[in-house]
C-alpha cells in the first residue's frame, strides 16, 4: 500500500508542475494590452513610450518568459503569491479575506449533500418501483438539469419579493459574527447540495440495487435475518464505499461549481474573486487563484485513487 | 426503414420517457436549424414568425411583459425575448453538439489507441489526460477563454477541452477488454498494422459506450456554455445566448422582472433534461443488462 501511495504521491509531481506551465502560458496569451485594463483606455494611450516602459519594468513584463515564471513559482513556494494589479491587497490577503466563505460554503453544502442524498437513495433502492421511487428519481433527473445559478437567482428576487431580504453587500466572517453569517451562506450551500445530491443519490440507488442481489445477501437471508439487518448490517456497508468516494468529487465540484452560483447571489468567496480577476485581466490573481483550484483537484484525485485501492487491492497491483 | 420504424415503435414502448424526451429533442434541434428563419424583423421583405429580430430593440415596448406581440416579454433595451431565446436555442445546441462530438471523440482515440500500444504510450497519454482533468470543468473552459477571445469557436474548443479526460478513461477501459479478443489477435496475425487494428477493429466494438457518453455529455456541456455565458466568459453580446440573457437579468438590480428571469431558465432546463433522459434511455437501449436498473 505504501509503495502504491508513493508511486501515485510521484506521479502528481509532473501533473502539478504541467498545470502551473498551462496556466502561466495561458495567462500570457491573453489578448489585450495588460496596462490597459490598469490605467483604462484614455490614459493609456496618454502615457508615453518611457513612462510605457517602466511601469512594464516595475510589473516585470519585460523579462524572459522563463524568468517570468520561475519567479512566480519561486514566489508561490516561499508562500509570496505576488500583489493583485489593482487591489491594494496582496493575493494572499485577498484568499484569507475571501476564501473562508467559499469553503464554508462547499463544507456545509456536502454535508447537507449526505443528509438529502443518503435516504432518498436509499428509500428509492430499498423500495424500487414504489410512488417514493418513482418520485426521488424525478426529482434526481430534474436537479441534475437545472442550472443552479438560476436556482439561486430564482432564489435571491423570491427574497426579495417576498421577504424583503436583501444580502449584505460586505463579507461577515464566521469568527465575526456567527449568525449574521451563517444567514448568508445557508441560500447558496443548500441550492448547491441540491444538485450535488441528485448525481449521489443516484450512485447510492444504484450501488445498492446492485450489493442487494449479491451472493451473500442472499446467504443473509437464508440464515433468516430480517430485511432490516440484512440492509443495514450487510449492504449498506458495501454500498457506502463508492459513495463516500464520490463525496471527494463533489467537495471537488463545489469549489469550482460554486462559482456561478456565488456570482448569481452576490456571495464574495473565491469563485466571484476569480471572475472579476480574469475580467480585469489581474494576472497574477487569477493564476494563483486557478493555480490553487489545480492542486485541491488533483489532491481530491489523488484521495479517490487511493481510496477505492483501499478497498479494491486488485487496484494496487495493476 | 421498416426496420428502423419498428426499433422506434420498440423503443417508445419500452421507454416512454426516453420516447418522449427524443421528441423534444428532435423539436429543439428543429427549432436550433430554422432559427434564422424564424427569427428576424422582416425589413427585407421576409416573413418570420416571430417578427422581430434578436438585436433590434422595440424602444415603444422596453422591459413590457408577454404580450399578444412579444410572447416572452421584451428585455431592457425592448428587444423580443422569445426571439433571443430561439437564437439562445442555436447557439446552445451548436456548442454542445459540436464540442461533445470533438470532445469525446479526441478523448475516444486517445483512450483506444494508450490501450492497445499500452507502455509508455499508454502512460504519457494516461498523464496527459490527468493534466487535463487536473481543474474543474468550468475553471478550464474559463482558462482557455481567458487566453483566447471568446466567439462561438473558441467556447465550442473550451468546452471540448473539457470532455476529453473522462471520454479518454471510458473509451481505454473499454477498448483494453476488446484489445485482448481473440479476433483482434486474427487480425494481428494476419499482419496487420497497428492503426488498422485499432480503427477498423477495435474501434468499430466501442462504439456504443462512445454514444453513451457523447449523450450524456450534451446536458453537461449545454450547463457549461450556459454558465460561461452567465459568468460574462462566453459567446458575447449583442448575440443572444440563454446563459448571457440570464447575466443580463442579474445585471439591472436584485429585483429583476420574472420574465427576464425565467423564459432562459426553463429553456437550459428542459433541453438539459431531455437529452439526460434520452442519453439514459440510450444507454438502456445498448446495454439490455442495465435495462430497468434505471441508474
Amino acid at each position: 500500500m505504501t509503495k502504491y501511495l508513493l508511486r501515485r504521491l510521484l506521479y502528481s509531481v509532473p501533473t502539478v508542475i504541467s498545470i502551473t506551465i498551462i496556466i502561466f502560458l495561458a495567462m500570457r496569451v491573453i489578448p489585450g494590452d495588460p496596462l490597459t485594463s490598469f490605467y483604462g483606455p484614455g490614459e493609456v494611450s496618454a502615457l508615453t513610450e518611457k513612462q510605457r516602459a517602466n511601469i512594464i519594468n516595475e510589473l516585470g513584463l519585460d523579462d524572459p518568459l522563463y524568468v517570468q515564471y520561475f519567479r512566480w513559482i519561486g514566489g508561490v513556494l516561499s508562500g509570496d503569491l505576488g500583489k493583485s494589479f489593482f487591489r491594494t491587497m496582496t493575493v494572499g490577503e485577498m484568499l484569507a479575506h475571501r476564501a473562508p466563505t467559499s469553503i464554508e460554503i462547499a463544507i456545509l453544502a456536502t454535508i447537507l449533500s449526505w443528509i438529502i442524498a443518503i435516504p432518498v437513495g436509499l428509500t428509492s433502492a430499498l423500495y424500487k418501483n414504489s410512488i417514493m421511487d418513482h418520485l426521488s428519481r424525478f426529482a434526481t433527473i430534474f436537479f441534475l438539469a437545472v442550472p443552479n445559478f438560476w436556482l439561486g437567482m430564482l432564489v435571491v428576487v423570491f427574497s426579495v419579493l417576498v421577504f424583503r431580504y436583501h444580502p449584505p453587500s460586505w463579507t461577515i466572517q464566521l469568527w465575526e459574527d456567527p449568525l449574521q453569517n451563517l444567514s448568508i451562506i445557508w441560500r447558496p450551500s443548500v441550492i448547491i447540495a441540491l444538485g450535488a445530491a441528485a448525481p449521489l443519490a443516484r450512485m447510492l440507488r444504484a450501488t445498492v440495487l446492485e450489493v442487494m442481489s449479491e451472493d451473500y445477501i442472499r446467504t443473509a437471508r437464508a440464515k433468516g435475518l430480517d430485511q432490516g439487518t440484512v440492509v443495514s448490517r450487510h449492504a449498506i456497508r458495501n454500498a457506502m464505499i463508492p459513495t463516500i468516494t464520490y463525496s471527494g468529487v463533489i467537495f471537488g465540484f463545489l469549489l469550482g461549481g460554486s462559482i456561478a452560483v456565488e456570482s448569481a447571489m452576490g456571495i464574495r468567496g473565491l469563485g466571484s474573486l476569480l471572475v472579476s480577476a480574469i475580467a480585469e485581466r489581474d494576472t497574477l490573481m487569477a493564476q494563483n487563484l486557478i493555480l490553487i483550484y489545480g492542486i485541491i483537484w488533483t489532491f481530491i484525485n489523488l484521495f479517490i485513487d487511493v481510496t477505492y485501492a483501499i478497498f479494491d487491492p486488485r487496484i494496487r497491483f495493476e | 426503414m421498416a426496420n428502423i420504424a419498428s426499433n422506434l415503435k420498440g423503443f417508445f414502448k419500452r421507454n416512454p420517457l426516453g420516447g418522449a424526451s427524443l421528441i423534444v429533442v428532435i423539436f429543439l434541434l428543429t427549432v436550433g436549424i430554422t432559427s434564422d428563419l424564424l427569427v428576424g424583423d422582416g425589413k427585407n421583405g421576409d416573413i418570420t414568425f416571430t417578427g422581430w429580430s434578436e438585436t433590434q430593440g422595440d424602444y415603444t415596448y422596453m422591459s413590457g411583459p408577454p404580450n399578444g406581440d412579444h410572447w416572452f416579454g421584451t428585455d431592457q433595451t425592448g428587444r423580443d425575448i422569445f426571439s433571443r431565446i430561439i437564437m439562445g436555442t442555436k447557439r446552445s445546441l451548436i456548442v454542445a453538439i459540436v464540442s461533445v462530438a470533438a470532445g469525446t471523440s479526441v478523448g475516444a482515440a486517445l483512450g483506444i489507441i494508450g490501450a492497445y500500444l499500452g507502455g509508455k504510450t499508454d502512460l504519457i497519454i494516461q498523464r496527459l489526460l490527468e493534466i487535463l482533468q487536473s481543474f474543474p470543468d468550468l475553471i478550464l473552459a474559463l482558462l482557455m477563454l481567458a487566453a483566447f477571445k471568446a466567439n462561438l469557436w473558441t467556447v465550442v474548443f473550451a468546452i471540448s477541452i473539457t470532455r476529453i479526460p473522462l471520454s479518454g478513461r471510458v473509451m481505454r477501459s473499454a477498448a483494453l477488454t476488446i484489445s485482448q479478443m481473440d479476433y483482434v489477435l486474427a487480425a494481428r496475425a494476419t499482419g496487420a498494422s497497428s492503426l488498422r487494428i485499432m480503427f477498423r477493429h477495435v474501434a468499430p466494438q466501442c462504439f456504443a459506450p462512445y454514444m453513451v457518453l457523447a449523450t450524456a455529455h450534451l446536458g453537461v456541456a449545454i450547463l457549461i456554455e450556459a454558465s460561461l455565458g452567465f459568468l460574462g466568459a462566453g459567446v458575447p453580446a449583442p448575440a443572444a445566448t440563454w446563459g448571457n440573457m440570464l447575466a443580463l437579468a442579474n445585471a439591472g438590480s436584485f429585483k429583476p422582472l420574472w420574465w427576464f428571469v425565467t423564459f432562459p431558465g426553463v429553456s437550459i432546463t428542459v433541453t438539459v433534461l431531455a437529452f439526460n433522459l434520452l442519453g439514459d434511455a440510450l444507454r438502456d437501449e445498448m446495454d439490455p443488462r442495465l435495462r430497468g436498473r434505471g441508474l
